[in-house]
């Protein structure tokens, strides 16, 4: 290959792929939690999708294609040397009566006015994803920043659908107990807000719905 | 549908991922019981303030600035072939401040063995459609499938490991093996390097498991010894029916066990990769998500 042809070749390459260099380097972010170790990562995935660029189909998913690199990379050569201090409950669905956020706490989480001392609730949504294992972190950032389907997620982290699911599932379920405890330390929560409703109450209101054949 | 659904199915239905008649019954219910329209609405606005505050990550200058100066060099220094395949794998081309960086923490054997890289690199570009994301993590099985199961498999690939026999290459170079076996086996033989333990290859030969053409390798760990089967599997599935899958990061390893050996079972691309030793399920298991 001439000076000139590889040259042309990588602009080529460059132009089409720092389209996703915010998203890439955000999801870096999310992963390691440290900017320095998420520049190195997001370098050596370009370095990577450059050298193996024969493999990517023209015309396909450049961006699930880059995203997978960078996971796979992460997985295989950051993470093991990473110090995962994660928290994820352990139990999984048993207890239904779940806190939750409503509305209006968000409001009061939200403004920048409300009278209680406290970190701005972005910093706690990001904190409280942190406190994730990095698998969740994962699939949490690809499904609800880069908004991934669960196929392409599958793709990417290299799992069944089902595990992205569950890993889903739990990972917003620990995100919104974090939430909700913030909310309530800091006062945000409404009265009467703290819990939701216990399944017995759904439970009967479901058999009466049954009883009257409308499910 | 009941409340336990709705909690467990509220994740898919924020994310649009449920079919029309399911979230038509989701909705169903939702509007009829307010403990769940509280709970999916709390999932819903959870999933909106992180897009909120993640989204606008901008990726610092300096770095966009690095990665056109590492892409020019890289641009320079390497060819590219001209059937279309990836290069060969090389020593990583230095990343700035890397070495800095991880330098305080411990490093895998993985970051410096160049077959290693390559062998992880396999992982990119591998979409096994028929098995990721349509297999269910414990395989069920049909009696159709079953009769051709997994636990056959398992018992011949243990019975392999069993029997001793002579190695026809000698290890330890995985690029030297994997070279011997060209033309000998009509698919791509690469021997694992593995990247949390010390497992040696010892060398290999050809071999079968049920009655496909396998290459069989044999590895020193730690004094024990380790085989590697390599074949292509009926139907280009892995022949796992009936035996538990196991998920670890960027694949998934299915685990049996007969006549005291542990046997486990890994795809790449098309190449189903059947590892025994008579060490512990978790270390073969090990040995299976590290290479």
């Amino acid at each position: 290959m001439s000076d000139k042809e590889s040259a042309r070749d990588v602009s080529e390459f460059e132009a089409e792929s720092t389209a996703h260099l915010d998203a890439l380097y955000g999801l870096a972010l999310r992963l390691t939690r440290r900017p320095t170790d998420a520049e190195d990562l997001v370098q050596e995935a370009y370095l990577r999708a450059f050298r193996f660029r024969d493999h990517y189909t023209p015309g396909t998913n450049l961006r699930a294609w880059m995203f997978k690199i960078l996971t796979n990379l992460f997985i295989n050569r950051y993470r093991r040397s990473m110090k995962e201090t994660a928290l994820l409950d352990g139990s999984d669905g048993d207890s239904i009566a779940e806190a939750a956020l409503s509305r209006q706490s968000v409001r009061l989480l939200r403004d920048p006015e409300a009278h209680f001392e406290a970190p701005l609730f972005g910093e706690q949504v990001c904190k409280a994803l942190e406190r994730l294992p990095a698998d969740f972190r994962a699939v949490v950032v690809l499904s609800d920043v880069e908004e991934f389907s669960y196929k392409e997620i599958a793709e990417i982290v290299g799992c069944p659908i089902g595990t992205v699911m569950s890993r889903l599932h739990r990972a917003r379920r620990s995100l919104q107990r974090q939430l909700v405890e913030y909310a309530h330390e800091v006062g945000a929560l409404a009265p009467g807000e703290e819990r939701a409703p216990a399944e017995p109450t759904d439970l009967a209101s479901y058999r009466a719905r049954r009883g009257a054949g409308t499910s | 549908m009941r409340c336990r659904d709705v909690q467990q199915f509220a994740s898919a239905m924020v994310d649009g991922e449920l079919d029309a008649a399911t979230a038509l019954e989701f909705e169903r219910h939702v509007g009829m019981c307010e403990a769940c329209r509280v709970r999916t609405e709390s999932e819903r606005l959870i999933k909106a303030e992180l897009r909120r505050h993640l989204r606008g990550t901008r990726a610092p200058e300096s770095l966009r600035r690095r990665i056109h100066d590492a892409l020019g060099e890289a641009g320079g220094g390497v060819e590219r072939p001209a059937d279309g395949r990836a290069p060969p794998a090389r020593r990583e081309v230095p990343v700035r401040d890397l070495e800095a960086g991880m330098a305080a923490r411990p490093r895998s054997r993985f970051a410096f063995v160049p077959y290693a890289v390559a062998a992880g690199l396999m992982l990119f570009f591998v979409f096994p459609r028929g098995w990721l994301g349509t297999r269910p993590i414990t395989g069920a099985s049909t009696a159709r499938q079953a009769s051709m199961g997994g636990p056959l498999f398992v018992s011949d690939v243990a019975g392999k490991h069993a029997r001793s026999l002579p190695v026809e290459v000698n290890g330890p170079s995985p690029e030297r093996v994997g070279h011997w076996f060209q033309g000998k086996v009509d698919f791509p033989v690469r021997p694992p390097v593995f990247s949390q333990v010390r497992a040696d290859l010892v060398g290999g030969r050809i071999s079968w498991v049920r009655d496909q053409p396998a290459a069989h390798l044999y590895y020193d760990f730690d004094g024990r010894r380790v085989s590697v089967l390599i074949f292509t599997p009926p139907r280009r599935r892995l022949p796992v029916d009936g035996i538990p899958g196991i998920c670890v990061p960027g694949r998934t390893v299915y685990v049996g066990r007969s006549r005291g050996v542990n046997v486990a079972f890994v795809q790449h691309d098309k190449v189903a990769y059947a590892l025994a030793s008579d060490v512990p399920e978790q270390q073969v298991l090990g040995l299976a998500a590290g290479f």
